[in-house]
């Protein structure tokens, strides 16, 4: 995919990280020269159970705007997805969705 | 290799895979450097292998590195079972479901390994390194692994069959 956009540092002040356990945690898979396009599709819905079009609609988003949330929920539940993504060779992090 | 089709789903849901002896001896190799890759070198001391074991937690350095003492070991030992695997399965002309997928897996690996050492645009080609006959050489086999790639892609998406 185009750009090989590197994950951007978000900088949160200490003071914010409250714990607030309803906020959910996304998993964001970013865009890289690599990955072939048809790959990206297959792993998500390989891994998430997506259908063709909203695998390829994630693709698309990640390729043209050089990410997208794939995935939310609960931490543990996100640290899964990003290592079994990571498994498959695609660049994803996570972080809470505020 | 246009038209040529390396790797066909069957009706007994085993996978047929046609590679050339020249094919299987490339990837034997590739495995073989790899594994000795992975086995000495880390993401810190080689860069081309930062790729394949990026961070999770960009926000926070601290829960990184809890991260990674969580999953790093897991992640690498993966890695290089799906290469054993990939190494059987060049000498093998029937593959099960869970061969193509670690040879995918594998796949991807070597061709982010490679990507990474050519620092490849989605768009480079092959005159990009016209001037330096190991780059160019490095960027065929690249191009290579894509076009496997893409082929066990159909072939585990169905349309191989």
């Amino acid at each position: 995919m185009s750009g090989g956009l590197a994950p951007v540092e978000v900088r949160r002040p200490r003071s914010e990280e409250v714990v607030e356990p309803d906020i959910p945690w996304i998993v964001i898979v970013w865009n890289d020269p690599i990955n072939l396009m048809s790959y990206v599709t297959w792993v998500f819905q390989k891994l998430f159970g997506y259908p063709k079009a909203k695998a390829e609609k994630l693709m698309w988003d990640v390729h043209t705007k050089g990410k997208a949330v794939v995935a939310s929920g609960e931490k543990e539940q996100c640290e899964i997805h990003v290592s079994a993504l990571h498994g498959y060779g695609l660049w994803a992090t996570m972080q809470k969705d505020r | 290799m246009a038209g040529r089709l390396a790797i066909r789903r069957r009706a007994d849901g085993t996978f047929g895979w046609k590679l050339t002896k020249n094919e299987r001896e490339v990837l034997t190799h590739l495995a073989k450097d790899f594994r000795a890759l992975l086995t000495a070198e880390t993401p810190s001391s080689d860069p081309s292998l930062q790729r394949l074991f990026p961070p999770a937690r960009t926000d926070d350095p601290v829960e990184e590195l809890e991260y990674e003492r969580k999953v790093g070991d897991s992640l690498l030992a993966t890695k290089l079972e799906q290469l054993t695997i990939l190494e059987r399965c060049a000498a093998s002309r029937v593959l099960s479901e869970e061969d193509v997928l670690a040879c995918m897996r594998a796949v991807n690996d070597l061709r982010l390994v490679l990507g990474t050492r050519l620092d490849v645009r989605e768009d480079s080609d092959p005159a990009d390194f016209a001037g330096d006959p190991e780059r160019r050489s490095t960027f065929e086999l690249y191009a290579y692994l894509s076009w496997l790639l893409e082929s066990l892609i159909d072939a585990m998406s169905g349309s191989g069959s």
